[in-house]
């Protein structure tokens, strides 16, 4: 019986989430199609956000079940500080791997970019006549 | 509310570590890439928006809820609603740095015959 309503708790956070999961899902497909202009990109992005994509499907199962496990084996007395260290403790490493994601991205932000504002652009140094 | 805030930064401290950097890297490279740097730099301060308005919001829904009187069901839908729309803002957020990531890109020259 327990077990079915963390089930459906499971599926509420999942929801919650929905417009996230969908928005990195149709944010892959865009990346995977601009995959020939700009392979290296791609791939960084793609790595971004299939691991955010995991991140939250690991996390809503994380946050449903384990510190459940944590406040269940603690003895009543102890219980309000047990439920505050496990929610920091997870928060911490939580926001920790959002962090990892959100570095990646930013990574492939500003990778491949030409260090000067003309390069890069048609016309720009591999455009340009050798004069000798 | 400022102890609960500082709770909430040292939970969220390596992204906001993150988040400054990436802000400091956007200014820093702005000359380069002006159109870039902004998009991102809109991003990543809408984060920070983001994090301090439901962080705000969530511990105002706890105070009401005690000084109202509020039943836990009512408290509950109203987290519910927070965390959707926290969530569409997360995805505005994730949208605006993937924009980022492909604008102003030349295409790589295909290679071969």
């Amino acid at each position: 019986m327990e077990g079915s309503s963390k089930l459906f708790d499971l599926l509420k956070n999942l929801l919650e989430q929905l417009p996230t999961l969908l928005t990195l899902l149709a944010c892959m497909i865009f990346a995977i199609a601009r995959w020939k202009r700009h392979p290296k990109v791609s791939l960084v992005v793609l790595i971004s956000l299939g691991y955010l994509f995991l991140h939250l499907l690991v996390f809503a199962v994380v946050y449903n079940w384990v510190p459940d496990w944590f406040i269940h084996s603690a003895s009543s007395g102890f219980q309000p500080t047990v439920i505050r260290n496990v929610y920091l403790v997870l928060g911490l490493i939580t926001n920790t791997s959002l962090a990892i994601g959100l570095a990646v991205m930013l990574t492939a932000i500003f990778m491949g970019r030409p260090s000067s504002n003309r390069e890069g652009y048609i016309g720009g140094p591999q455009n340009r006549v050798d004069p000798q | 509310m400022i102890q609960y805030l500082l709770a909430m930064i040292l939970q969220r401290a390596p992204l906001l570590l993150v988040l400054l950097g990436g802000i400091l890297f956007s200014i820093v490279r702005w000359k380069r890439h002006p159109k870039v740097s902004l998009i991102t730099l809109i991003g990543l301060v809408l984060y920070i928006v983001h994090f301090l308005v439901f962080t705000s919001l969530t511990y105002s829904v706890l105070t009401f809820r005690e000084t109202m009187h509020w039943s836990y069901a009512a408290a509950n839908n109203i987290f519910e609603v927070l965390n959707v729309l926290s969530d569409i803002s997360f995805a505005i957020i994730i949208v605006l740095l993937v924009t980022a990531a492909f604008v102003g890109r030349r295409p790589v020259p295909a290679t071969g015959s």
